[in-house]
């Protein structure tokens, strides 16, 4: 009767039993069958077009960015058959005289081909995404930044350590400030409806919810100014609830940090 | 199952058939499917709410009188027993007898009622004390309403009983009122146990 | 109409229990007669098309320049909110349970009428009266709903959303629901007691098949959107705390429950028209369905699952068990794999002949099988995140419901057409209206899908210079305006066979189903005589004998091993 809800009150990496099942799923065994379906999709990543997606910005968003492609060139394989034999039915079978065709009502053979093959491509699929998901959705217990982003109709207001607040100024969008190739833990709430946490070159997005905290980690891996959006529809303003990412070298952002901090005391 | 249903093909309507499910009683067995999903909504709010509570359940130190709400359910569950007290005085087509049991049924339903409204004044807390008074009111009273709509449609039922002595419509409607009457009860029961017992 | 005399029964019941009807306008407002009651279904759910689809045109016009004041933000909220709630209340759900369904389901399984013709008649003024509810929400001086089809909480409370127009919308869409309930617990009463001699459960025609699982869907979600619409309801007015943080509620708990219902719900609207196109594509090929049992069985595994998968909309949530719900979303593409090479089996080989109905039957799998594989991507989390909200889950979803409840739909009103009034249609405008369709709908999704790519927030009322949104969004509109186009075609269609009646036979497209043993339209209690039922195909089995299906060697075998068992 809890409607699988798990609740997020605190890392998944603390939620116990969740955490031991997966690692009991994914015993060394199972790995290498995945490893198979996941070495496809990653030794590809270079020839593989992108299909329209951001390569991501982040360790986590490339992790996603391979799965994606993995499922394209699936998407792609499994498109071509069916509307390879769909158009091939089209044209060859179109009425040619008032002839009546063999009557057939089934083929056991083909039936269980068409119901097999799709459920091992699930099972493939299935498996990559569970490898993916777990590394996306870690986090780490020892962070080299921890931000507090905080969502309200209709802003961002960011909280970096030592009482540093970046809030919208005017109509100038907030922005965040975050240092390349380092793990910054990110604390997320909302302070009034969901809102949804979203960052396109960063294949990533979480919902801000009222009475639930959500933790995930950004690892990022190119310096830049990226934009960052409200995905889930919030109110009047919704479109307006903007703000940016300027990921840096970590010397630049521990000046950055320094200099606000020391306005804060100031 | 396909054979049990393919053996009533031809339309049966208001026929009565004492060994199995008129065409009426089956549309009601269909219907209180959709019900029991009703009550399911409520049950899977009220123990999501408390499985995310934090400190005591329920909130705020809320005290309720089990004893009392406990006798008024022993009421309603013999209701159920009255009630089909009067179904087999109908299928037996001994009038007088089955409209003397669905007074008692009637009864026994409005004194369950009428605890109901008791309790609901005289509670320390309303629907806006906190989300355990929000369920308590909500699921009793959306209860409540099921079991008053019982006993309207077995006033009906008194009056078409009075009705013409030939009237083929008559026990399928019975039986109807019947399982729903033992729906609510059941209902209750689960109702009783989440909110009074279970803490 | 080519009849054996001899072969046909006649017909139980029926004219027993109907009196004589009233005529006019009294006819359409007092009928508890099935047919009627259909196609008022019909022709109500097709007003909400229309003007959800007038709503569609405006949304696509504000997004055709960034920074667009074409509409202010609150009326694109309240004009995405009433389109998409209209669309999946109104229109795909009524139109194909309350109108399709009503019309021909005690015709193919050899009814008089439905089981119980009174409550039929309240479902459809339930329906009507929750629909103008929706609508009036427009009148009041806060304006329509504007918290999105899906209404979530907190948005939806009394401080974020005050005024009559959301309360409108909460009262219809619970009118609605009750409608559905009964025209569920009629459809599952009448399939289970009001068939026809011979009518095994395994000689149903898949349409029915198809209908009995989606009625038990509505029995098992429309219920639980009941309850948290009464709850919210409360929330709003009755100062409870259900979906509050404040008094220890759980604004997370509407999203379950919402999708409780609203995942279901997407097979609730999707079931009926599979079944559509599972009745069109053997007619115009010619030819038995391919794989009977596979489809009973594919379309009894979708309902259990869809159960079971509504937290996918929840990923992003971050409070849902990710790998089971990803599991069983990514499953329930086997079964609507299976429905799909079904169809094409059904085709091959075979004579298929490109009338309207089979065009659109044609275009629904190439447009679905499109959007169910770009569903199969949405139902990993790890893509869900990087997409989720966005226009490439609005490009999904239109694919997956325009296809099934615009084109299936399509198929099945061009097919049924003459049936329901004795007439033909045009042929080439509705084969104008088709391409004109399926052509738009590429010309408006495929956009959107490299919009969402590119982080397009869904419902932004509009965007940036800079986002760099603008030609997609350009390309988009047109292929919309095109769509709109094709659905004015439709209507001279009408328009053309109301002013210029070509009378159509009983049977004009050498049917399978029982429907086609009837006049068109069919009289006041449907059938005159009932051709006998050796097999799902009893009108084939009676015009084409030598090719009946009771003769053939498998069919045979599965009569022998009904009567044995």
């Amino acid at each position: 009767m809890e409607l699988g809800i798990v609740r997020a009150d605190k890392p998944s990496a603390d939620v116990g039993t969740y955490e031991q099942l997966k690692r009991g799923l994914f015993s060394v065994r199972s790995r290498n069958i995945v490893g198979l379906a996941l070495g496809a999709t990653v030794l590809s990543a270079c020839n593989v077009p992108t299909f329209g997606a951001f390569r991501g910005a982040t360790t986590q968003g490339q992790n996603e960015f391979h799965l994606w492609q993995g499922f394209l060139v699936t998407a792609v394989f499994v498109a071509a058959i069916t509307f390879g034999v769909l158009f091939y039915a089209v044209i060859r079978f179109r009425r040619r005289g008032d002839g009546i065709p063999r009557q057939s009502h089934s083929n056991v053979k083909w039936e269980l081909i068409y119901t097999i093959v799709p459920v091992l491509i699930v099972i493939g699929l299935f498996a990559a995404t569970f490898v993916s998901e777990n590394q996306i959705d870690a986090v780490s217990s020892h962070p080299a930044l921890r931000v507090t982003v905080v969502g309200f109709q209709w802003g961002w207001k960011f909280e970096y350590p030592g009482g540093v607040t970046v809030i919208p100024k005017g109509s100038v969008y907030p922005t965040l400030e975050l240092p390349e190739g380092e793990t910054t833990t990110i604390k997320l709430v909302s302070t009034d409806v969901v809102h949804g946490f979203y960052i396109p070159a960063f294949n990533f997005s979480r919902y801000a919810l009222p009475g639930v905290t959500n933790y995930f980690d950004f690892t990022p891996t190119k310096i830049g100014q990226f934009s960052g959006k409200c995905s889930q529809f919030c109110g009047l303003y919704h479109a307006e609830m903007l703000f940016n990412v300027n990921v840096v070298s970590p010397g630049e952002f521990s000046s950055w940090l320094t200099s606000q901090q020391q306005k804060v005391t100031a | 199952m396909t054979q049990a249903i393919s053996t009533s093909v031809e339309p049966v309507r208001g026929g009565i058939r004492f060994n199995k499910p008129t065409m009426l009683g089956v549309g009601t067995m269909v219907w209180l499917g959709s019900e029991l999903m009703f009550f399911s909504g409520l049950f899977a709010a009220y123990y999501s709410i408390r499985a995310n509570a934090t400190g005591p359940w329920p909130l705020g130190g809320i005290k309720l009188d089990v004893l009392q709400s406990g006798i008024f359910t022993v009421v309603l569950v013999l209701s159920s027993f009255s009630m089909q007290k009067a179904v087999f005085d109908l299928e037996h087509d001994r009038r007088a007898s089955a409209r003397l049991w669905i007074v008692i049924t009637m009864v026994m339903g409005f004194a369950f009622l009428g605890n109901q409204l008791y309790e609901w004044t005289h509670v320390a807390f309303s629907p806006s004390t906190n989300a355990f008074g929000s369920l308590f009111f909500l699921m009793t009273g959306l209860h409540g309403l099921h079991v008053f709509l019982g006993l309207v449609a077995m006033a009906f039922l008194l009056i078409r009983i009075a009705g013409r002595s030939k009237d083929p419509g008559l026990l399928p409607v019975m039986q109807s009122i019947s399982y729903y009457w033992h729906f609510v009860d059941i209902v209750w029961i689960v109702l009783y146990a989440t909110i009074f017992l279970v803490h | 109409m080519t009849v054996i005399e001899e072969e046909l029964s006649t017909y139980p019941g029926g004219e027993a229990h109907h009196e004589e009807q009233p005529k006019g306008l009294l006819l359409w407002l007092t009928s508890t007669d099935h047919k009627i009651i259909g196609k008022n279904y019909m022709y109500t759910s097709l007003v909400f098309f229309i003007i959800a689809g007038a709503m569609a045109m405006l949304i696509r016009t504000q997004l055709f320049a960034p920074n667009n004041h074409f509409v202010s933000p609150q009326t694109y909220n309240e004009l995405f909110t009433i389109h998409g709630s209209m669309m999946l209340y109104l229109f795909a759900g009524p139109f194909a349970f309350g109108g399709f369904a009503n019309y021909i389901l005690p015709l193919q399984i050899g009814a008089p009428d439905m089981a119980f013709p009174r409550l039929n008649a309240l479902s459809y003024w339930l329906y009507l009266t929750g629909g103008i509810s929706m609508l009036l929400g427009f009148l009041t001086a806060s304006g329509a709903a504007a918290f999105g089809w899906v209404s979530y909480a907190p948005l939806s409370s009394a401080t974020n959303s005050p005024g009559a127009g959301p309360d409108l919308w909460i009262v219809s869409i619970m009118l609605v629901g009750f409608s559905g309930i009964f025209t569920a617990v009629n459809l599952v009463t009448t399939t289970i007691y009001l068939r026809a001699p011979g009518m095994t459960m395994f000689r149903l025609p898949i349409f029915v098949w198809n209908m009995l699982v989606t009625a038990i869907l509505i029995l098992i979600a429309f219920p639980v959107l009941t309850a948290a619409l009464i709850m919210l309801y409360a929330d709003r007015h009755l100062g409870t705390h259900i979906y509050s943080v404040a008094g220890g509620g759980m604004p997370v708990l509407w999203q379950n429950l919402f999708w409780f219902f609203g995942h279901p719900e997407v097979y609730i609207l999707a079931l009926p028209f599979f079944g559509i196109v599972t009745e069109v594509i053997p007619v115009f090929s010619r030819k038995p369905v391919f794989g009977y049992k596979g489809l009973v069985f594919s379309s009894l595994s979708i309902a259990g699952l869809s159960t079971g998968v509504w937290a996918h909309h929840m990923f992003t949530t971050g409070t849902v068990l990710l790998p089971f719900f990803s599991a069983m979303s990514l499953l329930i593409a086997v079964p609507t794999g299976i429905k799909i090479f079904t169809w094409i089996g059904t085709m091959w080989g075979g004579q298929v002949e490109y009338k309207a109905p089979m065009l659109f039957a044609v275009g629904f799998i190439v447009i679905f099988v499109m959007g169910g594989i770009t569903g199969v991507l949405l139902a990993s989390p790890p893509i869900d995140f990087a997409t989720h909200d966005t226009y490439f889950v609005v490009a999904h979803f239109h694919q997956v419901l325009l296809g099934t409840t615009v084109f299936a739909g399509f198929a099945g009103f061009f097919y049924w057409y003459p049936k329901f009034t004795g007439r033909m249609y045009r042929e080439g405008m509705a084969k104008i209206q088709f391409w004109l369709a399926f052509i738009g709908s590429f010309i408006t999704f495929i956009p959107q899908y490299l919009l969402g790519l590119k982080g397009m927030p869904r419902r932004i009322a509009e965007y940036l210079p800079a986002d760099h949104y603008t030609t997609l969004n350009q390309i988009s509109t047109i292929g919309a305006y095109m769509m709109g186009l094709a659905f004015a075609t439709w209507i001279v269609n009408i328009w053309i066979s109301w002013r210029r009646p070509i009378p159509a036979s009983g049977n004009p497209w050498d049917g399978h189903t029982l429907e086609w043993a009837t006049d068109s339209p069919p009289s006041h209690h449907n059938f005159e005589k009932l051709p006998p039922v050796r097999s799902a195909r009893p009108v084939w089995d009676m015009n084409h004998p030598e090719y009946a299906d009771h003769k053939s060697s498998h069919s045979a075998e599965n009569a022998k091993s009904e009567e044995t068992r």
